[in-house]
């Protein structure tokens, strides 16, 4: 009886094992049976990666560069349109450009040729003058480090001149008006026009400022944020109502 | 020659051959998908080197063509950055600039409103731009008329009272007002 059962389990255990060695071998039969189909689509999915999809990719970036140059073109496209509109304008603000030279000169000190200037209107006017002297201050690039003095920016050189005189208040309302007359631009900083408490005299102490352009202006080599500059229209008009006949 | 036409081998089970049919079937699909691959890769190439590798070299030069144009109005643009630096720069003295006839004539304005005696003893200017006129009253009580006398000027903006000076020895009083003074075309920049 024993005999038998031992048997029987002996048997159960072969059949397991052959079960087993079945499952093995059916798996090494079935990757000898469908190995090329695997290769050809391991060999599919390589060619996708490294070869298809990267000429998409390409092609896409191209369609994105090309997209971005047509924006490109008409953001130029813009700016020629306005710099033929500025140069329009500039052939029009001749005269206003020639005024602005003028009145505020950009050469060579004027200090000697304005304190002249000052002193001969005031005696043409009759003022006694009692001292007159002349500086200069620059204006407009004190915050900026510079290390040629000949590559200075574009800045404002003011003459103040300090005059003193002596006269009758109408000498010094003829001077003054004269001075405004000459079609000269220049400001009274300071001021004062007392009467004198021994005679009929007034005493002057003017501080009359003359503007003077110095330095250049030097453009960058990307010239386009530059194009939309536009002047201080104010200035413009006062300009043209004062000094434009 | 006479020839045998039969199979040894034992036949294949029925189960097997469906097996090989379908693996076959299968591969032959298979196969086809690299070489779709390759030619949908080629395509592209094609599609990159010739149409759009062209269009992008038309617009990279339209760009080119366009910046050399713009390099042409190079004076121009410096004429216009010389013309605009130069008006900021003078934005602040044309502010300060007055007429001085504006500002006499201003004064014989004043003293004509003025119901009493009042004489001038001095003008002044600040280097605020603001303008300054003592004026001798023969009164310290007239230091309110003076001011509203100031005030009821159009030209005449801020006007205050900075300093007041009084005789000992009579009423007399200086008054020193000091005020700014609009032009009234002047625009502000």
């Amino acid at each position: 009886m024993s005999n038998d059962v031992s048997k029987k389990s002996e048997r159960i255990i072969i059949r397991q094992k052959e079960t087993k060695s079945l499952t093995v071998k059916d798996m090494v039969h079935f990757l000898q049976f469908n190995a090329l189909p695997v290769f050809i689509f391991i060999f599919f999915l390589c060619m996708a990666f490294f070869f298809t999809i990267p000429h998409i990719g390409n092609m896409v970036n191209k369609l994105q560069m090309i997209n971005k140059l047509s924006e490109e073109v008409s953001r130029k496209d813009k700016i020629l349109r306005d710099l033929n509109q500025l140069r329009q304008q500039q052939t029009l603000d001749v005269d206003l450009l020639k005024n602005i030279d003028t009145l505020v000169p950009t050469e060579s000190t004027r200090v000697a040729e304005f304190k002249e200037k000052l002193s001969q209107i005031a005696s043409e006017c009759g003022l006694i003058v009692v001292s007159i002297r002349a500086g200069e201050i620059i204006r407009g690039i004190e915050d900026q480090p510079f290390e040629n003095p000949n590559n200075l920016p574009l800045h404002l050189i003011e003459i103040p001149t300090t005059l003193e005189a002596r006269g009758q208040m109408n000498q010094f309302k003829e001077f003054l008006t004269k001075l405004f007359e000459a079609k000269d631009f220049f400001v009274v900083e300071e001021m004062t026009i007392k009467k004198s408490s021994q005679d009929q005299m007034w005493l002057a102490n003017l501080i009359i400022v003359k503007y003077q352009f110095g330095g250049k202006v030097t453009l960058p080599e990307d010239i386009e944020p530059l194009v939309n500059l536009t002047p201080v229209q104010g200035v413009i008009d006062f300009i043209n109502s004062k000094f434009t006949q | 020659m006479h020839r045998f036409n039969f199979n040894l081998l034992p036949e294949k089970p029925k189960e097997i051959i469906v097996k090989e049919q379908k693996r076959e079937s299968t591969s032959l699909y298979i196969a086809f998908m690299p070489l779709l691959a390759v030619i949908v890769g080629l395509f592209f190439i094609f599609l990159n080197e010739v149409v759009v590798q062209s269009s992008v070299d038309t617009w990279q030069n339209a760009v080119n063509e366009r910046n050399k144009k713009i390099q042409t109005y190079r004076t121009n643009v410096s004429q216009n950055v010389e013309f605009v630096q130069k008006t900021e720069l003078l934005s602040e003295p044309v502010l300060k600039d007055v007429e001085p006839e504006n500002f006499f004539d201003l004064t014989e304005e004043l003293l004509q409103k003025l119901s009493f005696k009042a004489e001038i003893q001095e003008y002044g200017r600040s280097p605020d731009g603001s303008f300054d006129i003592t004026l001798e009253v023969d009164n310290i009580n007239r230091t309110g008329d003076v001011l509203i006398a100031f005030e009821s000027l159009s030209q005449v903006q801020l006007p205050n009272i900075h300093a007041i000076n009084r005789d000992l020895y009579s009423d007399k009083a200086d008054i020193s007002v000091n005020f700014f003074l609009i032009e009234p075309e002047k625009h502000n920049p």
